[in-house]
C-alpha cells in the first residue's frame, strides 16, 4: 500500500467526499423520471470523453473516428445480450429470459445479478473493442499521422457504422433497444467512471504514460530516448478503445441508438467535449461532458427558453463553440487539472500562497 | 452492359460535381491546414439561394428560361463568397492571428457549420424540389464540360498568374509569404472565395435537372463525399481533387444502379474501404507530395 | 586495448539523385572523445542520423558495441547504448524536467502494465531508481533546483544541458553531440566544455561530438574527423587537423 502512504491526503478525502455526495445523488435519483437519464448520460458521454483524450490530449494524434468504436462496444453489448436471452430460452426451456430478469430487475431496482450481467457484458464487449482498436491502430498509426490519420479513422468509423446499418439483427436503421429487457443505473455507471479515472490516473503515471507523453511532444526526440514510438502510438490508441468500448456497451443498457448516429456525429461531438474542456485534462472532459449534457437534455427543453432556440438547438451551440474557441482556446480548464485547492481557499484566506505551493506538490 | 454505361454515365456527372466541391476543400486545405468542416454548409446555402430566387423567377418575366437559371447561379455565387469571407473574417482569422492550435481551428469550423445548419434548418425543416430546367442528357454535358474549364482556369491561375503563385507560396509557408510582401490575409480569403464559389456551382449543378433536397444536402447527402475525394487525390493538388471527384462519383453511381444486388446499402463501405486502402498505400493521396521531418 | 563501441564502415548515402556521405568510416573506442568537423552542409548530422538509426544507409554497415545495427530502429539502438542531442533542441516541452530525463530511463524498465496500474512494488522499486539516477545525473549539470519546472520554461543554455541530461539517462556507451554550442556565448561554450568533461569521466561514456565552434573542438576532442561535400578528408589530433591543408582548403576555399 505505499500508494497509500504517498498520496496527498486532503485531496484524497476531498474526492472521496465527492465521489460520496454523487453516489447519493445516484441512489436516490431514481425517484425522479428525468434525473436518472442526464446522469447516466454524464457518466457515459465521461468515459467516452475520457477515452479520446488518450489519444487526442494525451498522445497528440487526432481522431475523427471515435465514434465508430463506441459503436462496436455498443453492438457488441447488443449482441451478446441478444445471445445470452437466446441462450437461456433454448436451455431453460418454459423459462425465458425476460422471466429470469423480472427476478433480476425486481421493482425497478437493478438486482446484484443484474449488476453481474452487465458488468460481464460490458468487460467482453471492451476487450473485443479493444483488440479491433489494436488492429486499427497496428495497421494506420504507423504509416500515417496527422490529419490524415484523422480522416482514416473517421473512414473506419464510419465503414463499421455501415456494416452494423446492414444487419436487421442490430436493428437496422434504427438501433435495437434492449433497455426493455435489462438496463443499468446511475450508480452503476458511476461506478465504472471512477474506476477508469483512477485507471487513467495511475496508467498515465507509469512509463508508459510518459512514454506517450514523450511521443506527444516530440517523436523523433522520444524515438532517440529509447522509446518504442510505434508500439507507444499502438498502446494508447487500444487503451483508448477498450475505454470506447466500455463506454459503448453501458450506453447500450440506457437506451437504444441507432447505428447511425455513431458516425461523424458523436465522433464530432467527443472531440468537442475535450477541446472544450481542455485536451489532455481529464477533469476538464468531465466537466465539458456536463455540460454538454445539461445543455441538450435540460436547457433545451425547458419552458423558459425562446421556442427558436429549443426547436434550433444547433445554433446556440455553435455559436458558443466559436466563442469559446475564439476566446478561450484552450478549453475550460486548459491544460490544467481540476483541484480542490479552490475550496479550501474559500476557507483559507490568509495562508493562499502556502495552500497553492503545497497543491502543487 | 447497359446498366453499367448508365453507371458510369451518372458517375461521370457526379464525379464532376464531387471535383468542384472537392476542389474546395483541397485549396483551403492547401493553404491554411484546417479542415473547412463549414464547407458542406456553403454547398447547402447554395442550393437554398439557388431554389428561392429560380422559384420567384419563375414567376416573373423570364419565366423558365435560362435567364432564370444564370441568374440563380450568379446570386447563388455571390451569396456564398460573401458568407465565407464573414466567416473568414470573423471565425478563422482571429485564431490564426493567436496562432491557435489546428484543433482549434478545426472545432471553430464545426462550430460555424452548426450555426448555418442551425439557421438553414430553422429557414426550411421540409423537402424542397428544384425547377427541372434541363433533363438529365444536357446536365451530365455541362456537369462535365464546366469542370473541365474550370479545373483549366484555376491550373492557370495557380501556376501561371501573380495571385496564383503568391497562393502557392503562402500553402508552402505563411511566414516566409509574409515577409516577402504577400498580403496573405488577402490571399487566404480569395481561397476561400473561390472554394465557396465553386462550392455554389457545384450544387447549382447536381440541383438543375429538378434533384429534391433538403437543408442536410450539403451535410449529410453530398456529406463528406467531396473531402474524402479530395484526400485521395492529394490534398492540395488541383487535378488530384478531380480524379478523386470521378473516383467516387462512379463507385457510388454504380453500385446506386446495381441496387438489386443489394450494392447500395454497402455503398460507405465501399468508398471508404477503397478510401483507407488507397491512403494506407498512399499516405498523402494519390497525387500529393510526401514531406518528411527533418531532424 | 579499449574495446570499440562504435563502428561505421563505409556508410553511403542518396537522397534523390545526391550522394550526400560516400564512404564514410569511423571507429570509437571506449571512453573516446571524438570530434566531427565539416562545413556547412558537408553531410554531419546525416552521419549522425545514420549512426543513430533515424536514416538507414544505402550501403556499408553500423556496428554498435560489436553488433550490427544498421537496420535497427533508432529506440532499439539506444538499448544497445547509444544516445544523441539535437541539433536544434528537441526537449519534451509540456513535461517536467525530471519527467524529460525519466523518459530516458525508460529502457531499464521492465515493469509490465499490470505492474503499472495497480502500482505493486516492482513499479515503486524501478520508479524510484529512476528518479534518483535521473537527480544525480541534473545535479551534476546543474539542473536540480529546475527538476519541476516545465521544460520550454528553461533558460536557452538549460535547455541544451537538459538535452544532454536525457541522453545520458539511458547510461549510453556512447553520447553523440549535435552542435552542443550552436548559439552561445563564449561563456556558455567555456562552460559547455567543462560540463563534457566533466560528464565524461563521470558517466564514463565515448563521446562523438559535431561542433562549428573550433576553439571547443580543438580543446577536448582527442581526435577529429573532417568531412566535405560527405566525403572524410582528414583525421587526426586537433594539432594535426590545424596544420592539414585540404582542411584549410575545404574551410576558407581555394
Amino acid at each position: 500500500m505505499i500508494w497509500f502512504k504517498r498520496m496527498n491526503k486532503r485531496n484524497l478525502i476531498s474526492t472521496v467526499v465527492g465521489v460520496l455526495v454523487l453516489t447519493l445523488i445516484s441512489i436516490f435519483s431514481t425517484k425522479s423520471y428525468e434525473l436518472p437519464k442526464i446522469l447516466n448520460l454524464i457518466f457515459i458521454y465521461s468515459i467516452s470523453a475520457l477515452a479520446l483524450n488518450i489519444v487526442c490530449g494525451c498522445l497528440g494524434e487526432f481522431v475523427l473516428g471515435h465514434g465508430g468504436f463506441i459503436l462496436i462496444g455498443y453492438t457488441t453489448a447488443v449482441i451478446l445480450m441478444q445471445q445470452i436471452s437466446k441462450l437461456f430460452t433454448k436451455s431453460m426451456g418454459k423459462v425465458y429470459f425476460k422471466e429470469i430478469l423480472v427476478y433480476v430487475v425486481r421493482g425497478g431496482e437493478l438486482h446484484p445479478m443484474g449488476y453481474v450481467f452487465i458488468i460481464l457484458t460490458v468487460i467482453v464487449a471492451a476487450l473485443i473493442t479493444a483488440i479491433i482498436g489494436f488492429v486499427v491502430g497496428l495497421i494506420a498509426l504507423g504509416r500515417l499521422k496527422g490529419d490524415y490519420l484523422a480522416i482514416v479513422t473517421l473512414g473506419i468509423s464510419l465503414i463499421f457504422v455501415n456494416v452494423c446499418k446492414n444487419f436487421d439483427s442490430l436493428g437496422g436503421g434504427t438501433g435495437i433497444s434492449i433497455t426493455t429487457t435489462i438496463s443499468s443505473t446511475p450508480l452503476l455507471n458511476l461506478a465504472f467512471l471512477v474506476a477508469i479515472l483512477i485507471l487513467i490516473l495511475t496508467f498515465m503515471g507509469s512509463r508508459f504514460g510518459r512514454n506517450i507523453l514523450a511521443c506527444r511532444d516530440d517523436n523523433i526526440a522520444a524515438e532517440a530516448c529509447g522509446v518504442p514510438v510505434n508500439k507507444t502510438k499502438v498502446i494508447a490508441f487500444t487503451f483508448s478503445s477498450l475505454l470506447a468500448g466500455i463506454g459503448g456497451a453501458l450506453l447500450a443498457f440506457v437506451q437504444p441508438q441507432a447505428p447511425t448516429a455513431f458516425g461523424q456525429d458523436m465522433s464530432i461531438l467527443f472531440l468537442i467535449i475535450i477541446v472544450l474542456g481542455g485536451l489532455g485534462s481529464l477533469t476538464g472532459s468531465i466537466i465539458a461532458a456536463i455540460l454538454i449534457v445539461l445543455y441538450e437534455n435540460w436547457f433545451c427543453v425547458q419552458s423558459w427558453v425562446p421556442e427558436f432556440f429549443a426547436n434550433n438547438p444547433k445554433i446556440i451551440y455553435g455559436i458558443i463553440l466559436v466563442l469559446i474557441m475564439l476566446f478561450r482556446s484552450s478549453g475550460i480548464l486548459g491544460k490544467n487539472e481540476f483541484t480542490w485547492n479552490w475550496f479550501y481557499k474559500l476557507f483559507k484566506k490568509k495562508d493562499n500562497k502556502k495552500e497553492t505551493l503545497e497543491g502543487d506538490k | 452492359m447497359n446498366t453499367l454505361l448508365e453507371g458510369l454515365k451518372q458517375g461521370l456527372e457526379l464525379g464532376s460535381i464531387f471535383a468542384l466541391m472537392a476542389l474546395g476543400y483541397s485549396m483551403v486545405y492547401g493553404i491554411v491546414k484546417m479542415i473547412n468542416f463549414a464547407h458542406s454548409e456553403f454547398i447547402t446555402i447554395g442550393g437554398f439561394l439557388a431554389y428561392f430566387i429560380t422559384e420567384s423567377l419563375l414567376k416573373s418575366t423570364f419565366g423558365n428560361s435560362i435567364w432564370s437559371l444564370l441568374i440563380a447561379l450568379v446570386a447563388a455565387i455571390i451569396v456564398c463568397v460573401i458568407v465565407a469571407i464573414i466567416t473568414e473574417r470573423f471565425a478563422y482569422r482571429p485564431l490564426r492571428k493567436k496562432g491557435s492550435s489546428r484543433i482549434t481551428a478545426l472545432i471553430t469550423a464545426i462550430g460555424v457549420s452548426y450555426i448555418f445548419s442551425g439557421i438553414m434548418n430553422a429557414i426550411e425543416p421540409e423537402q424542397l424540389q428544384f425547377h427541372k430546367f434541363v433533363d438529365k442528357n444536357t446536365s451530365f454535358y455541362i456537369a462535365i464540360i464546366t469542370t473541365a474549364v474550370l479545373l483549366a482556369l484555376l491550373t492557370f491561375f495557380v501556376k501561371k498568374t501573380k495571385i496564383g503563385i503568391a497562393m502557392r507560396a503562402v500553402s508552402e509557408n505563411e511566414q516566409a509569404a509574409k515577409l516577402m510582401g504577400i498580403n496573405n490575409n488577402f490571399i487566404i480569403a480569395l481561397t476561400f472565395m473561390i472554394g465557396s464559389a465553386l462550392a455554389a456551382i457545384g450544387v447549382v449543378i447536381y440541383l438543375l435537372d429538378g434533384e429534391c433536397f433538403t437543408f442536410e444536402i450539403g451535410s449529410v447527402t453530398i456529406g463528406l463525399y467531396p473531402f474524402v475525394a479530395a484526400v485521395i487525390g492529394g490534398i492540395g493538388s488541383l487535378p488530384g481533387a478531380v480524379i478523386g471527384g470521378f473516383l467516387i462519383g462512379i463507385i457510388r453511381a454504380i453500385t446506386q444502379v446495381y441496387s438489386n444486388i443489394g450494392l447500395s446499402s454497402w455503398v460507405d463501405t465501399i468508398i471508404y474501404g477503397i478510401f483507407v486502402i488507397i491512403l494506407l498505400f498512399k499516405p498523402s493521396g494519390l497525387l500529393g507530395k510526401d514531406v518528411r521531418e527533418k531532424v | 586495448m579499449a574495446n570499440t563501441v562504435l563502428k561505421a564502415n563505409n556508410i553511403s548515402i542518396v537522397f534523390g539523385g545526391l550522394k550526400a556521405v560516400d564512404n564514410f568510416s569511423i571507429e570509437i573506442k571506449e571512453g573516446e572523445l571524438v570530434g566531427l568537423i565539416g562545413p556547412n552542409g558537408a553531410g554531419k548530422t546525416t552521419v549522425f542520423n545514420m549512426l543513430t538509426g533515424v536514416y538507414v544507409p544505402t550501403s556499408g554497415t553500423v556496428e554498435l558495441c560489436g553488433k550490427d545495427v544498421t537496420k535497427l530502429n533508432p529506440h532499439k539502438r539506444v538499448e544497445l547504448g547509444i544516445s544523441r542531442t539535437f541539433q536544434n533542441i528537441r526537449l519534451f516541452k509540456r513535461m517536467s524536467v525530471l519527467e524529460n530525463v525519466k523518459v530516458s530511463s525508460n529502457i531499464h524498465m521492465n515493469y509490465s502494465v499490470f505492474d503499472g496500474i495497480f502500482k505493486t512494488k516492482k513499479y515503486y522499486e524501478q520508479e524510484d531508481l529512476a528518479t534518483e539516477e535521473a537527480m544525480e545525473i541534473l545535479k551534476v549539470l546543474g539542473l536540480e533546483e529546475y527538476i519541476n519546472e516545465e521544460a520550454q520554461n528553461l533558460p536557452y543554455g538549460k535547455q541544451r544541458k537538459l538535452e544532454i541530461a536525457r541522453a545520458l539517462a539511458s547510461r549510453p556507451a556512447i553520447l553523440c553531440l549535435d552542435e552542443p554550442a550552436a548559439g552561445m556565448n563564449p561563456t556558455e561554450t567555456e562552460e559547455l566544455m567543462e560540463t563534457i568533461k566533466i560528464v565524461r569521466e563521470k558517466f564514463n561514456t565515448a563521446i562523438l561530438l559535431i561542433e562549428h565552434d573550433m576553439k571547443l573542438v580543438m580543446g577536448i576532442c582527442e581526435w577529429i574527423k573532417v568531412i566535405s561535400f560527405g566525403k572524410e578528408i582528414a583525421t587526426g589530433t586537433p594539432v594535426e587537423i590545424r596544420n592539414n591543408k585540404e582542411v584549410i582548403t575545404a574551410y576558407l576555399g581555394e
